[in-house]
């Protein structure tokens, strides 16, 4: 970083600058940061099982196509626009939000990764512009990743937030908005619609407009205890927020979940229970999994399957069953054990399932737990097993090893017809070049 | 599944965790003050750092600058191109990524020249569209399984 050193003044008189750097359609920029063919072009990402629009490009939003649209609905109106569709890519975007992160790790102090498209920067300290930093946050982000990204800059989250807003509502504003003097962000907040003040949705925007509280400028001259009584601490803490008082500190990461939960719509729908066991099987594994990364126990075990509640033609029909293990444990075999007596006792057959979920439950950390000397003794070299089929897996790719019971090409798989390659995490599906 | 080529201690310290907790309990290695990191393919190519981008050489259009179908290319994204490299660039309307020489012509201009002659060199200040996307620095090829 050139024009940016960290200060020497001591922690108390250091002015608090926190920027949130953003980046623009996420899920369609991963798609033409890695196909050059898509330039340009109007693009929409398909949530899971291509049911629903859950992204869309600048052009493609310009197009009018609106977020959330059922993909089947609006199929034949999107091919007349020459709108390019992508089922989502998982893999390809986790591993590019990586790169996005490991960049802005490098050069900031502190960050706090909020979500696979979005994070915290703590810009405190540095000497210089803060603009300046952002563009050039801005400008490496697009030439190394080619991510696209807006860098709003203040000194509460909540005004880095609604920076954030203004960067990519004006292109002028060349993708930063710097907001920590008084002056701009008085300017700022007095346009700014409430509802798009984070943590102020639509809904609760309504019930604001009651008040005559239409403007960010008007939610943060509010009077806080007429807030806090109306509509909670939340918003008296986003007002605050607003007027530049920091009431959302920074975390260096995020704490152990208190829950695991795997599960995602089959392919197509299932009316037999072997199929439902092995997708049963799949997400117990896969959670197991999750929960030894972050060195968890189980302690219960939450399963349930449902058939699509949206359709009011076919019997619907939806369960669950809490179950409680015999002791703490992240093996995949004590857990799927149980998880598959739980499905057979909810299963009901006649009924065409579209879902099924495992929540894993009353987490603890390994090491934390006193184990209970009446409970049956854990299989002996579990722990030893569970690291090296992780080991293999994370090697050799999820599911080289895996339970007997799971297929290798499932059924009833999610549909992803039109996903593009993971072209950074698969040696067969590289980008390729030529002369 | 990540790219990763490890050098053998790397390696055994990231595929086995149990590593950690070997312990000498005879006398200690006279080699510990001399100890060195094993080599690492990973650490020289860059591999995992967020600017590399690996590619493979999808046809037989390289051979001239040395490349053969399926050798795998290591691209910094980092680098600014500067004439003599092998860069990876992406042309307005094609849906190819192309590496191409780049060098100067006689006035000083940046070009950018096709392995095969047959493709005529493109001026970069001719008003072409033309992204340099990154430099080559690598080249991973199989010699025998």
């Amino acid at each position: 970083m050139g024009t940016s050193k960290v200060g020497t003044q001591p922690a108390w008189m250091v002015k608090r600058v926190i920027a949130l750097v953003d980046c623009n359609a996420f899920y369609c920029s991963c798609e033409r940061a890695t196909q050059p063919a898509l330039k340009s072009k109007p693009i929409v990402v398909l949530s899971n099982n291509d049911g629903c629009i859950i992204a869309r490009s600048a052009e493609a939003k310009a197009l009018g196509i609106p977020m959330g649209a059922p993909y089947f609905k609006v199929k034949d109106e999107l091919r007349k626009l020459g709108v390019v569709v992508r089922s989502s890519n998982y893999p390809l975007y986790a591993d590019l939000s990586n790169r996005v992160m490991t960049v802005l790790a490098d050069m900031v102090p502190a960050i706090e990764v909020y979500s696979i498209d979005e994070a915290w920067a703590d810009f405190s300290g540095l000497q210089g512009d803060p603009a300046v930093l952002g563009r050039q946050i801005r400008q490496r982000l697009l030439q190394w990743v080619g991510m696209p990204v807006g860098v709003g800059i203040s000194t509460t989250k909540t005004l880095a937030k609604l920076a954030n807003w203004a960067a990519k509502k004006w292109p002028a504003t060349g993708g930063v908005v710097d907001l920590t003097s008084p002056e701009r962000q008085e300017k700022l907040l007095r346009i700014a619609p409430v509802d798009e003040v984070w943590g102020i949705g639509r809904r609760l925007a309504v019930k604001l407009s009651t008040m005559n509280i239409t403007t960010a400028w008007e939610l943060a001259h509010y009077d806080a205890a007429t807030l806090r009584k109306t509509f909670g601490v939340t918003v008296e803490r986003t007002a605050r927020e607003l007027r530049g008082v920091s009431c959302l500190g920074f975390s260096d990461g995020p704490l152990p979940k208190q829950a695991i939960c795997s599960s995602k719509m089959f392919g197509d729908k299932l009316k037999d229970l072997a199929p439902i066991r092995e997708a049963m099987a799949s997400y117990v594994t896969r959670a197991a999994e999750k929960l030894r990364s972050q060195q968890s126990l189980c302690g219960a075990l939450q399963v349930s399957l449902q058939t699509q509640l949206h359709s009011p033609h076919l019997p619907r029909y939806a369960n669950a069953m809490t179950v409680t293990l015999p002791f703490p444990t992240d093996d995949t075999r004590d857990l799927l054990g149980p998880a598959l007596k739980a499905l057979e006792c909810i299963y009901r057959p006649g009924y065409a399932y579209s879902k099924c979920a495992i929540l894993l439950l009353d987490l603890s950390q390994r090491g934390e737990v006193t184990p209970d000397l009446f409970a049956p003794p854990p299989r002996p070299g579990s722990d030893r097993l569970m690291k090296v089929i992780d080991t293999i897996n994370l090697r050799e790719g999820r599911g080289t090893v895996r339970l007997g019971l799971i297929p290798a090409a499932p059924d009833w798989a999610m549909r992803r017809d039109m996903k593009s390659q993971c072209f950074t995490t698969r040696w067969d599906e590289l980008l390729t070049i030529r002369g | 599944m990540s790219l990763t080529l490890l050098g053998r201690l790397d390696q055994l310290h990231k595929l086995s965790r149990e590593c950690k907790e070997l312990r000498i309990t005879g006398f200690q290695s006279p080699a510990e003050d001399e100890k060195e990191t094993s080599l690492s393919f990973d650490l020289i190519v860059g591999l995992g750092k967020p600017q590399v981008w690996v590619f493979k050489v999808d046809d037989d259009s390289l051979l001239r600058f040395g490349l053969f179908p399926g050798d795998r290319i290591a691209v910094d994204r980092s680098i600014d191109c500067k004439p003599d490299c092998l860069a990876v660039v992406h042309m307005d309307g094609d849906s190819q990524y192309r590496l191409r020489l780049l060098t100067k012509d006689d006035n000083g201009e940046r070009l950018l020249k096709a392995p095969e002659t047959e493709v005529a060199p493109v001026n970069m200040h001719s008003g072409t569209q033309v992204e340099v996307w990154g430099q080559a620095k690598w080249v991973l090829s199989q010699l025998g399984w």
